[in-house]
């Protein structure tokens, strides 16, 4: 480009530039004059009334937000089918087969087959899960109608508590609704029916370290 | 089947705090994790939970164990030692405890 | 006791530290009494420290120095590295690293194989037991 003299002054003055980018030739091309653009026509907007009401101090704008949210990259070792050891919380030890990630957070949709193991259809966080080289077919199995909206829990209503009803009792003991019960059953049926003996007996014993055992060296 | 231990956790050894020979950095600890000698087998453990477990004299949350929570931070000289930082320093009397190592955050 | 596996040139010797951990070598010169100049196909030859060596029982027929031709072309002819494996040693070697190679998978069944096995032999134990009394 041009050099600069100093500060703000480059050595080829505004006819020099002229001259050299050759925009007299782009000008000779053209008929004596710039190619422009036809100017893009706004569509006309409708006479907007004044509006009734002002807030009384400017709401501040939100800020515009850059972060493209997209779901946790899962782990080349986990594909549908991977038998999952789950590392904490409530089934902690226990196999689990993997089905598939949810689209909305991430999250891995995981079933034990209950009859197994217990484990139902779950949402587990990646991190908490070791995944085993052992893969299940589970091109059966179909995992369409779960996502993230399936596992929310129902909202509770939020009852002001009266003085006597804080001291009662909770009554309402959470019911599976039939409908979960239902769709655990085809898709425990879906999976067992590619379970070897081998796999089920595998799937329903839990993974604990033993004395000398050392992760690091494990191949899982 | 309930009552069986299943251990997804590794001992270490709480070996004292970040130090030189006259000072201390209480804001690290140094743990010897069970099992691991070399710098490059910490690797694993990098980023893993850390809980000190202690037993205190009133209950909380029907429980007389506390944890205090932390994470391995990074390697510390050639042997294994590991450097973590809790969300609480590791009070002084933890010297020579031990610490459970989680298996997760889990990259395997 | 007599020493049995001596330090000589064409012994065949497994190095037990460092990078090289569980390579067979082939000790082709002696150094010092601490050292020795140790070759295999495919490294170059150096110098190592005999506490880093486990000497195996195997010698091969070779000179001081020999160039990597020549050692070579006589271990391929003794077939020393595979005898090697054959043995019991080599096969301990090679079963501690096939099991650091298991999957859980692969561990649980050895571990469903051990327990019928010894559940096998406690039964016909107490069986034995019990014809005895």
């Amino acid at each position: 480009m041009v050099k600069e003299v100093a500060r703000g002054v480059t050595a080829q003055g505004r006819s020099k530039s002229y001259h050299r980018r050759g925009l007299w030739a782009i000008k000779k091309k053209n008929g004596g004059k710039f190619p422009t653009h036809p100017k893009q026509q706004k569509a006309e907007e409708p006479a907007k009334k004044a509006p009734r009401f002002y807030p009384a101090e400017d709401a501040p704008k939100a800020l515009r937000r850059r972060a493209i949210r997209k779901p946790t990259k899962l782990r080349a070792s986990i594909t549908p089918g991977t038998v999952l050891i789950l590392l904490a919380g409530r089934f902690k030890g226990k196999r689990v087969v993997f089905l598939k990630q949810l689209e909305e957070n991430g999250l891995l949709l995981v079933t034990g087959p209950f009859k197994v193991n217990g484990v139902p259809l779950r949402r587990v966080n990646q991190a908490y899960v070791i995944a085993t080289s052992t893969k299940v077919d589970v091109s059966n199995v179909d995992v369409s109608k779960f996502d993230d909206k399936y596992f929310k829990p129902t909202e509770k209503k939020q009852k002001k508590k009266g003085e006597q009803e804080f001291f009662e009792e909770p009554t309402e003991a959470k019911e599976l609704p039939a409908e979960y019960k239902e769709n655990q059953k085809a898709v425990d049926a879906a999976l067992t029916a590619k379970l070897t003996p081998e796999l089920t007996g595998y799937l329903s014993t839990r993974f604990s370290l033993r004395s000398g055992d050392r992760p690091h060296l494990l191949k899982f | 089947m309930g009552g069986e231990k299943i251990r997804l956790y590794v001992t270490g050894s709480i070996l004292g705090y970040q130090r030189g020979k006259r000072n201390q950095n209480n804001n690290v600890s140094l743990i010897k994790i069970d099992g691991v000698a070399s710098q490059e087998e910490v690797e694993f453990y990098l980023g893993k939970r850390i809980a000190y477990i202690y037993k205190a004299k009133t209950q909380k949350k029907n429980s007389f164990y506390r944890v205090i929570w932390g994470k391995v931070h990074r390697s510390h000289g050639n042997c294994g030692v590991v450097r973590a930082k809790f969300r609480k320093n590791l009070p002084s009397i933890s010297m020579g405890g031990k610490v459970r190592v989680m298996l997760y955050p889990s990259r395997v | 006791m007599p020493f049995k596996r001596y330090v000589e040139i064409g012994r065949v010797a497994l190095v037990n530290y460092g990078p090289e951990y569980g390579k067979l070598v082939v000790i082709t010169d002696i150094v010092d009494q601490n050292r020795a100049v140790v070759d295999r196909p495919d490294e170059t030859r150096r110098v190592i420290n005999f506490k880093r060596l486990a000497l195996t029982d195997f010698k091969i027929d070779i000179q001081r120095m020999a160039k990597k031709k020549e050692l070579t072309a006589a271990l391929k002819t003794n077939d020393v590295f595979t005898k090697f494996q054959q043995t019991a040693w080599g096969k301990k070697l090679a079963a501690r690293v096939s099991k650091s190679q298991t999957t859980d998978f692969e561990r649980y069944k050895a571990a469903v194989a051990k327990s019928k096995r010894s559940k096998a032999v406690a039964a016909s134990l107490a069986k034995l037991q019990k014809s005895a009394k």
